[in-house]
Formats: C-alpha cells, structure tokens, sequence
C-alpha cells in the first residue's frame, strides 16, 4: 500500500499536474483526430462541380443537305452522368452522308451514360460503329466524329476525323485533337526531309480524310488522362464548317464571358458574316463551365 | 528506357545552327544549344561541347556543366539533362525549356532533380520551338499520342499551321519515359 502522506508534496503535485497534461493533450489530440475525419466525411465530391451551361447551332450553309448531326446528353442527372455533346460531319463526295453521321451520333447517345475513366473501352465501342458503318456502305460512305465527355471538373474527348474540340481558356484556343488528313501527312514528311511545309496545304488531296467513321479500322483518338477543367472553360465541339472560315483568334476574341448562347451566337453569325459562296454545313455545340452563382 | 525523337529544323534559314548533342548510356545525357540566336558562338565551341557529351555518362552533371560552360560564350542559352527512367536531372540557362506532362497535368521544370514515373513525357525546346504552341496544345498532343514520334508530328502539324517552317532554326525533343 502506498501511503500518500509519506509522498513528499512537490512530487505529488508535480505527478498531478503532469497526469493533468497527459489528459488535456489526450483530449486535444482526439479532437484534431476527429475534426480531421469529420471534415473529410463532409467531402462531397461533387460539391466544388462546374456548371455546364449549353448552346448550339446547326446550320446548312450554301449546301442543298445537312450532312452534319449532333448530339447533347440530358442534363437532368449531370453530376451523376456527366455531359456528352458530339458533331458528326457526313463526308462530302460520298454518297449517304447524312444518313451516316444520323447514325453515328445515334449510337453515341445510345451509349450514354458512358464510364467516364473507361476510355479504352469508350475508344473500342466507337470502333466498332465504324466497323458497322463500313459493314454496311463498304467505304461508299463516311463521317466524322468530335465528341467529348464531361463529368465533375475533368474531360475526355474521342475524334475521328476532322471535325474539332476546342477549348478556350483565358482567351486563348486551343484546337485539342489533331485533324486525320492527308496533309498532317504531307507536313510530317515535309519536316523529316528538312523543308518548308508551305507546299503540303496546295496539294489537292489534302484535305482528304485519312480515318473516318466508316473506314475498316479507324484510329480513334482519345486522351489516355482526362483534361482539367477550370471555372470560365468553353468548350466548342464543331465540324469544319466553322473553322474552316474562322481563325482560333478570332473565337478567342468573340468568346463571350456571359453565356454559351451568347458564344454560339457570336460564333454562328461570323461564319454567317464571312458569306464564303460555297460554305460548307456549320454545326457547333458551345459548353461554358462555371459556377452557379448561390 | 527513354523513348525519345528529335526535330532539327533550320526554318527559313540558310543553315541549321542551333546544335543537340546526345550520349546514351545507361541514362541519356542531353544538351541542347541555342546557338543559331548567339553571334558569339562558333563552330569550334560545337565541336568542343560535342566532345564533352560524348561518353559523358561517368561525368557527373556539375562537372559537366563546369566543363560546358568553359567551352561556350557566357551568353549562349542551352540546356542540359541527363535522364533515365526513374529520375531527370536538369540544368537550363536561358530560353530553353522542357515541360513535363505528369498525370494530365502540364509542368515547366525548374533546375534540379526530379522524380520520374512510367508514362511521363518530356518536351524540350528552344523559345522559338514553342513560340507556337501552348501548354494546353503540347498537353493534349502528348496525351493522344502513342510515342514519342508521333508527338512530334502533331507538334510540328502546330508550328507548321502558324509558320509552314519559314521562320527561325527549331530544335525540340520529345521523351516519354517507359519502364523496362
């Protein structure tokens, strides 16, 4: 037995006091502990979500068809689902184009909600309606196809062809995916012999299509990482029809900071504006992230 | 392994003057001269920076930059990097660059040691070289492209839409780290 009376007072005070300490720290610590676990719990992942908002137009130029078609997911489950907004563009100089790039941007809202991480597997799917489309027209026929796939603050984006994705960031665009024609061709061998890449854009075939929806086995092409998005991203998926009048420049200039329809307005009426006699089809989906205002 | 492809393109000029020099090894040592923008420099410090690359592997970076920076004039921009597929050491002076693309996300690499993993891509150019292209546009290309070449190809499909290659001397590499 210990007989607390023999414990001299200053040791018994000092065990005290740091049997005090010992206790305080012990409740400070699980407190950070659990703050630390609470706060995380609160996490919502979708809590810090851009916002889509969407605007589009679809025009037929000078043309006597619409070749072009193109698809907007619903938005209703957005942060579940994410967005997916595709052009495709029906070949020109073959037959069924409209019916072709109907039917891919058809398939494509059948496979909606896709697995946004799964683009390997997205890539494959998107393969094999090119191989159906060639089972059916035997290369007679053909589209494009720009497509992207948004969810939270990440993107990915599948092309064949040479339609467009384009993001515009801090009124600079970007042109993300490269264009499958004959003259990116032309200038890779023009660079590998040491020449000036001038003469590749007067070949005639140039801007004939080396992969397309419909073409036995086409290269699809897809980011192997989405792509962060920022609050004021627009994103602007369109057929050529649209750059082939409009420099990025100029997007970057009339890229609006108030609302996709805003864009998609200013967008459609300078195609509209640069009365090019011979205007191809002009199909363009604008998606303007930001945060909602609370 | 490093995987890797290099552009030396003279532009619209009469000769290519920028130099990249390469010694692979274990680890590849790299140094990139912007000589083709530097009056003072000459054929003779080529040559000499040529040399010191050449077998370099057992040299270590610091004694190699010592060594570099006698045998070139003090304003001539280069850099230099020795890498292998775990690490990258670098040494840049002036308007030469390399960008990393780590897990989607896109770096200017500062001088120093960094850590590297299976996957990662490595861009080096001149200021010239990516006069054309923005982060975004180098982002997008390293992630759609299967290697190193063809990285480069939709590089240069971007410089070449902005110039037609008419402009200065372009010297870029591309690297994508590959583990063995």
């Amino acid at each position: 037995m210990i007989d607390f009376a023999e414990i001299p007072s200053n040791i018994l005070s000092a065990s005290i006091l740091g049997g005090l300490f010992f206790l305080v720290s012990l409740v400070f610590f699980g407190y950070v502990i659990y703050g630390h676990f609470i706060k995380y719990k609160k996490v919502d992942l979708n809590y810090d979500a851009l916002t889509p908002d969407v605007a589009y137009f679809h025009e037929k130029g000078k043309r006597d068809y619409q070749e072009d078609s193109l698809y907007i997911s619903e938005l209703d489950d957005y942060k579940k689902s994410g967005i997916v907004a595709c052009v495709s563009d029906g070949m020109g100089g073959l037959d069924f184009g409209d019916e072709v790039s109907e039917y891919v941007v058809d398939c494509i809202s059948k496979m909606f909600p896709l697995s946004f991480f799964a683009v390997d597997e997205n890539a494959t799917n998107i393969r094999r309606i090119s191989e159906s489309i060639s089972n059916t027209y035997h290369q007679k026929a053909g589209a494009t196809l720009a497509m992207v796939n948004i969810l939270n603050n990440y993107m990915t984006f599948y092309s064949v062809g040479d339609s467009n994705v384009m993001l515009v960031r801090k009124g600079e665009t970007t042109i993300l995916n490269q264009k499958q024609n004959y003259v990116s061709l032309l200038i890779a061998n023009l660079v590998k012999a040491g020449k000036p890449t001038l003469a590749a854009y007067g070949n005639p075939r140039a801007r004939a299509l080396t992969d397309f929806m419909g073409n036995t086995v086409s290269r699809v092409l897809y980011p192997s990482k989405p792509i962060r998005l920022y609050d004021g991203d627009t994103i602007i998926v369109c057929s050529d029809g649209v750059t082939d009048v409009v420099t990025e420049k100029y997007i970057s200039q009339h890229c609006s900071n108030v609302s996709a329809a805003n864009t998609a307005s200013n967008l459609k009426l300078m195609v509209r504006n640069r009365k090019n006699p011979k205007q191809d089809n002009y199909t363009a989906i604008v998606i303007k992230l930001g945060r909602p205002i609370v | 392994m490093i995987e890797y492809y290099t552009l030396s393109h003279k532009g619209g000029q009469e000769e290519y003057r920028d130099n990249i020099f390469m010694d692979y090894a274990k680890q590849l040592t790299m140094l990139m001269l912007f000589s083709s923008k530097d009056e003072n420099f000459t054929l003779a410090n080529g040559i000499s920076a040529n040399a010191l690359i050449t077998g370099s592997a057992s040299v270590s970076l610091e004694k190699l930059i010592e060594k570099i920076e006698k045998e070139i004039p003090s304003t001539c921009n280069y850099l230099l990097l020795r890498i292998d597929d775990k690490h990258i050491d670098i040494h840049r002076r002036g308007s030469v660059y390399a960008k990393i693309i780590k897990r989607g996300e896109i770096i200017t690499l500062s001088n120093g040691f960094h850590s590297l993993e299976d996957g990662d891509q490595i861009c080096c150019g001149t200021k010239e070289f990516f006069k054309n292209i923005t982060d975004n546009a180098l982002l997008a290309d390293a992630m759609t492209s299967i290697s190193s070449e063809e990285w480069m190809d939709y590089l240069c499909c971007r410089v070449s839409e902005a110039t037609h290659f008419e402009g200065e001397n372009l010297s870029a590499v591309t690297m994508i780290v590959r583990e063995d």
